[in-house]
């Protein structure tokens, strides 16, 4: 099929502009080299602003307390930077482009620098930067320095290599005593966490591979490792935090709408770091209690 | 003829008038500052220079092994202060134990490291001694007295061995009291401590035995004493290094 | 080592002391950069290997067979030691400042030239230690570079973990020496050497970058060896540094009371230096080409050595920001992330100085110069997404994501790489001799723009949607699964970008034999090395002491007869 005349002339049209900027392009002048650096610096910097704007790919859903703050907080961050993002590298495409030298090109403005703009400059970023952070701290402290809240439901969550366990107090709400002598992985449950059965407090303990959570209370979680550092991420709940052989870590959280949510290891711990996964059910209130409650009932 | 008017000048410095660029046919002003790069004048070499330079580099040296120890103390005081976690009680337990130093011995080590500093740092005014006069050796009709002076250097060397097999000394004591590099923290930080300190000590030593068989190999006088000068202050900081880990071992148990 | 008697009496004769344990800095800055040269080309096929295991795990490629998830992490671990140790480290400061240091200076060599030769052998010997890890029983370690403990003080805790553990550790340890060596060198050379009239503040900046970085690096390797020997004895003697009472597999290992954290203050404390010790260099070559080729000073001099000071200073102070979530005290946290911020400020005076040193500049575009302007495009997307990570109520969601590795790799792997291209580029005519080819210097330039944004920019929404690093397959956890089409368009946009610096290299080869003649100033440069032979005598100046009446970025002055004042022209003195 030919191509019509019009369209062999655009093409032949197009070939020669492609051959132009081409032949510029190699040449140490014309304007070919600044402006495919603008081309370039441009669509790269509008491409990806375009991903962020549009959130292709973005924070899961939050479905914790802490998620409202902390997505404001990222989406501050996000307009900010993204701000200066913009500015920077447009106009770096601009400066390229429009100071290329060229016959036609003035003189350089000879200047070492300007000590006003400097310091304004410095200060403004200062103020921008150490004001977006300790705009971000309260919501910091609030999940860090301080305890829990009362009544908030307890669980000991266990890494191990490569996968979570859970643990509820049950009734008495202690834990019971662990024994590294009584921990064999390969039976799962109590024994993965070497419960010591014997312990009077470890007798309505309930040890699970999936975690249950009541929507809307606080829970108050102690993070252990058994072997090497694990780290407990779950995205949807804005929750990560290592857990570290050696310590106990108590963190809280409050999740907010029912549902699964998928938990990650997020330090790498070994071969099988890829699969050490779970899945966090938060459900109603009497739906946690008669799990539990059955749970409990299994001991027997 | 008008000149563009330069603008803004450099940040923090003063602007600089359009004569001095020259264009008035001044002769340009002699170089301000900057270093001497201790090329001397032709042939003879700078060694004042030389000797700077050598002290610059000793002191970036210092520098570093004092990170060292610095990292290691930081270790120490975080271990000995940090607990772990029993799952058995669901408390917190500390570990640090205790280790049973021969501290008579290692007082009798302090004494001979301080005197061979001493007998060091007067090797060290020996050879700047001599080396500030081998010029005058040129000036005929002047002789300098080849009167060996006392071998301080040598002694210096034989008490370095002395402190070092004094350590091997306590070492084995260590042993033999039972407190090896894995019986708890407090011995492994002990023994890992004084045996940092002692290879560095070593490196010492062979700088000098190395600058006290220099003066066999017919360098330089004044080659000579930049070695001698660089391994006697080293010398002396691994004295001030022994005191401290001395008395970090001593006192915060 | 002491310079006994003057080694640049005469030149040394003879095949071994001229090319092989030459004394000579220019001669070990080219070994230098060679061995950086074979050290990216392994990094950089390792990592083509992980991308693609990620999206094709069953590929039978040649010379490898299949990639196996647990060589996955080997490659991962190697992958980044050797990038960050034996390419940024040594590239940058050893290739380059050992050869023009001196000469920018106007010394005839570095202070100590013996210890120059040893620093560099040592580095060779650390890069034979590390690459003998592959080869042995177990195969090479899988616990990251980063080798948090207890994973790599624990042999049973997986392959790799053994032998190959212990010569990751041993590598790294002989790496410190050398670069102690190297440091203590470059400073005193810096501190002593410079010719009269080269006053601290007439330095080109790339001078004032290496010895900056040759300070960072005095204080902070000196603390990874320190980690390391802990972490060996760990492994070895059956002391508890690092590990307590731990159960790998159900055994219970003979570890008790030794901290995890430890191990990450330590190594972080040298580990954050680090990463200013691979941009400082770059950001100095950044400065001379961007001056140089706007045929502009560089705007605010002073501003960019106070700047590059404090993110030096600094850089000490905000180890902390790595361990947000590793169980530290929040109170820290705070503390480390004020720091952090404030460590961004002296980053962002170099950008705008940047910008500034280009505006009212009449810009030539010569490779270098597309470096160097590549550099800041990636300097900037790389650093503004720290500002995220340095919030640790935003790190909660993006610790140990992609959003991390895309942030340091645009500033590390890709922005400081940019620096090496621009310095080769530049420096290329003075030290063989001969010129690269412009045009195909530009086609790898613009591919390698394109490519590693290509690469690098979607890992920050990988790490917005939650993706984990270092997980050898995403096929376990259904939220990562689904993430599986940006890992797909960045393994294609790897290895295009890789065959393209095949591009580089034959240049570089090419040119070196057959490029055409440079002259002794080919981009009628200021600085001390463009007044001297190309490529240099050997003690750099011929027989002439420089003197130094100028600084560094005299170009366009007004009513000087060309528009660019050498250092070391006579005519005119500036007050600076």
């Amino acid at each position: 099929m030919r191509l019509c005349y019009t369209r062999r002339r655009l093409l032949l049209a197009l070939w020669d502009a492609a051959i132009a900027v081409g032949k510029s392009f190699a040449a140490q002048e014309g304007w070919g080299m600044g402006l495919a650096l603008l081309l370039l610096i441009w669509l790269i910097t509008l491409a990806s602003t375009y991903f962020f704007v549009a959130k292709t790919w973005w924070l899961p859903v939050g479905a914790a307390a802490s998620a409202g703050f902390i997505d404001r907080q990222f989406t501050l961050t996000f307009i900010i930077m993204g701000i200066v993002f913009l500015a920077a590298q447009l106009g770096l495409g601009y400066i390229v482009w429009r100071y290329r030298e060229s016959s036609s090109s003035p003189p350089v403005s000879y200047s070492h620098g300007n000590t006003t703009l400097e310091v304004v400059w410095t200060l403004l970023t200062a103020v921008l930067f150490i004001g977006l952070n300790l705009m971000g701290s309260s919501v910091w402290a609030s999940q860090r320095f301080d305890a829990a809240e009362a009544g908030a439901v307890q669980v000991e969550v266990t890494g191990m290599q490569f996968a979570w366990y859970f643990r509820y107090p049950g009734p008495d709400g202690k834990y019971g005593a662990t024994s590294p002598k009584l921990m064999d992985p390969s039976a799962g449950g109590e024994a993965a966490v070497g419960l010591n059965t014997s312990d009077p407090a470890a007798k309505d303990d309930v040890v699970t591979g999936t975690m249950y959570l009541p929507v809307d209370r606080e829970v108050d979680v102690s993070l252990r490792a058994v072997d090497v550092i694990h780290s407990f991420f779950v995205p949807s709940l804005r929750f990560k935090q290592d857990a570290v052989p050696g310590l106990n870590i108590h963190m809280h959280f409050k999740p907010t709408a029912i549902g699964e949510y998928e938990i990650a290891c997020a330090e790498l711990c070994g071969l099988g770091h890829y699969k050490m996964h779970g899945v966090v059910h938060v459900v109603s209130q009497e739906d946690f209690d008669k799990w539990l409650a059955a749970r409990e009932a299994e001991k027997q | 003829m008008g000149h563009p008017r330069i603008q803004e000048m450099a940040t923090f410095t003063p602007t600089t008038p359009l004569d001095d660029i020259g264009h008035g046919h001044k002769p340009p002003a002699p170089p301000v500052g900057g270093g001497d790069d201790g090329r001397g004048g032709g042939d003879v070499p700078n060694y004042g220079a030389r000797l700077r330079r050598a002290r610059l580099g000793l002191a970036c040296g210092i520098a570093t092994v004092c990170m060292v120890f610095i990292s290691l103390t930081s270790a120490y005081i975080v271990r000995q202060g940090l607990p772990t976690f029993d799952g058995a009680s669901n408390t917190y337990v500390r570990d640090w134990g205790k280790t049973d130093l021969p501290w008579s011995l290692l007082g009798i080590n302090t004494a001979l490291l301080l005197v061979s500093s001493v007998t060091m740092e007067l090797a060290r005014r020996d050879a700047a001694r001599r080396a500030a006069l081998a010029p005058l050796a040129g000036i005929p009709g002047v002789s300098l007295g080849n009167e060996k002076s006392f071998p301080w250097l040598g002694v210096t060397v034989l008490l370095g061995i002395g402190f070092l097999a004094g350590q091997w000394l306590a070492w084995s004591e260590l042993h033999a009291r039972g407190f090896y590099v894995s019986t708890n923290p407090s011995s492994s930080f002990a023994f890992l401590l004084t045996i940092v300190h002692a290879l560095h000590l070593t490196g010492g030593m062979i700088a000098l035995v190395w600058a006290a068989s220099a003066s066999l190999l017919k360098k330089p006088v004044e080659s000579r004493r930049i070695v001698v000068d660089i391994t006697a202050w080293y010398w002396h900081f691994m004295a001030v290094l022994w005191i401290y880990v001395f008395a970090l071992l001593g006192f915060v148990r | 080592m002491v310079a006994m008697e003057n080694p640049h009496a005469h030149a040394p004769q003879g095949f071994i002391r001229k090319y092989i344990f030459s004394l000579d800095h220019k001669v070990i800055g080219i070994q230098y950069f060679f061995l950086a040269l074979t050290a990216v080309f392994v990094g950089m096929f390792l990592s083509l290997l992980m991308r693609i295991h990620l999206v094709w795990p069953n590929a039978v490629l040649p010379l490898v067979g299949t990639i196996q998830p647990e060589t996955y992490l080997s490659l991962l671990t190697m992958h980044g030691t050797i990038m960050v140790f034996f390419v940024l480290t040594t590239a940058p400061q050893g290739g380059f400042g050992n050869y023009f240091l001196p000469i920018q200076i106007g010394a005839p060599d570095m202070a100590f030239p013996v210890l120059n030769m040893l620093s560099f052998w040592t580095t060779f010997v650390g890069f034979v230690v590390i690459i003998a890890a592959f080869f042995v029983t177990g195969g090479a370690p899988l616990h990251g570079w980063t080798g948090y403990a207890p994973l790599s003080a624990l042999p049973s805790a997986g392959p790799g973990e053994g032998l190959g553990a212990d010569l990751w550790i041993t590598s790294i340890a002989i790496f410190c020496v050398a670069s102690l060596m190297g440091a203590l060198n470059f400073i005193t050379t810096t501190l002593d050497l410079r010719a009269k009239g080269m006053t601290m503040m007439r330095m080109p900046l790339t001078v004032w970058s290496w010895f900056i970085t040759a300070i960072l690096g005095l204080l902070a390797f000196g603390v990874l060896l320190s980690a390391g020997i802990l972490l060996l004895m760990d492994r070895n003697l059956g002391t508890s540094f690092y590990v307590p009472l731990v159960v790998v597999n159900g055994q219970i290992m003979g570890h008790k009371g030794g901290s995890p954290l430890l191990w990450q203050h330590l190594f972080w404390f040298f580990g954050h230096p680090e990463v200013y010790i691979a941009i400082l260099p770059g950001m100095g070559v950044a400065s001379q080409v961007l001056s140089t080729f706007s045929r502009k000073p560089i705007f605010g001099y002073r501003a960019m050595v106070y700047a590059m000071l404090s993110i030096g200073f600094f850089g000490f102070m905000v180890w902390g920001h790595h361990m947000f979530m590793s169980g530290m005290s929040p109170y820290s946290a705070f503390a480390f992330s004020l720091l952090t911020m404030c460590i961004g400020v002296p980053s962002a005076i170099k950008t705008f100085n940047w910008l500034g040193t280009m505006w009212k500049g009449r810009i030539r575009f010569q490779t270098p110069m597309l470096y160097a302007i590549g550099f800041v495009s990636l300097f900037v997307s790389g650093g503004l997404s720290g500002p995220f990570l340095a919030q640790p109520v935003l790190d909660i969601q993006l610790h140990d994501t992609y959003f991390v590795v895309g942030h340091f790799h645009l500033i590390m792997g890709v922005a400081a790489i940019f620096g090496m291209f621009a310095a080769t580029y530049y420096w290329f005519p003075k030290m063989f001799g001969r010129m690269m080819n412009e045009t195909w210097g530009k086609i790898h330039f613009f591919l390698t723009l394109a490519g590693t944004y290509a690469i690098f920019m979607p890992m920050h929404y990988l790490g917005l949607a939650g993706g984990t690093r270092r997980y050898s397959q995403y096929t376990e956890v259904a939220y990562l699964a689904k993430l599986m089409p940006l890992h797909h368009f960045m393994t294609w946009a790897a290895i295009i970008t890789i065959a393209a610096q095949f591009i580089f290299v034959i240049n570089l080869f090419w040119s070196m034999f057959k490029g055409p003649k440079a002259s002794d100033n080919p981009w009628e440069a200021t600085t001390l090395e463009w007044t001297t032979a190309t490529p240099p005598p050997h003690d750099n100046f011929g027989g002439v002491t420089p003197v130094v009446n100028h600084g560094p970025y005299e170009y366009g002055v007004p009513g000087a007869a060309k528009d660019y004042v050498m250092q070391n022209d006579p005519a005119g003195v500036t007050a600076h």
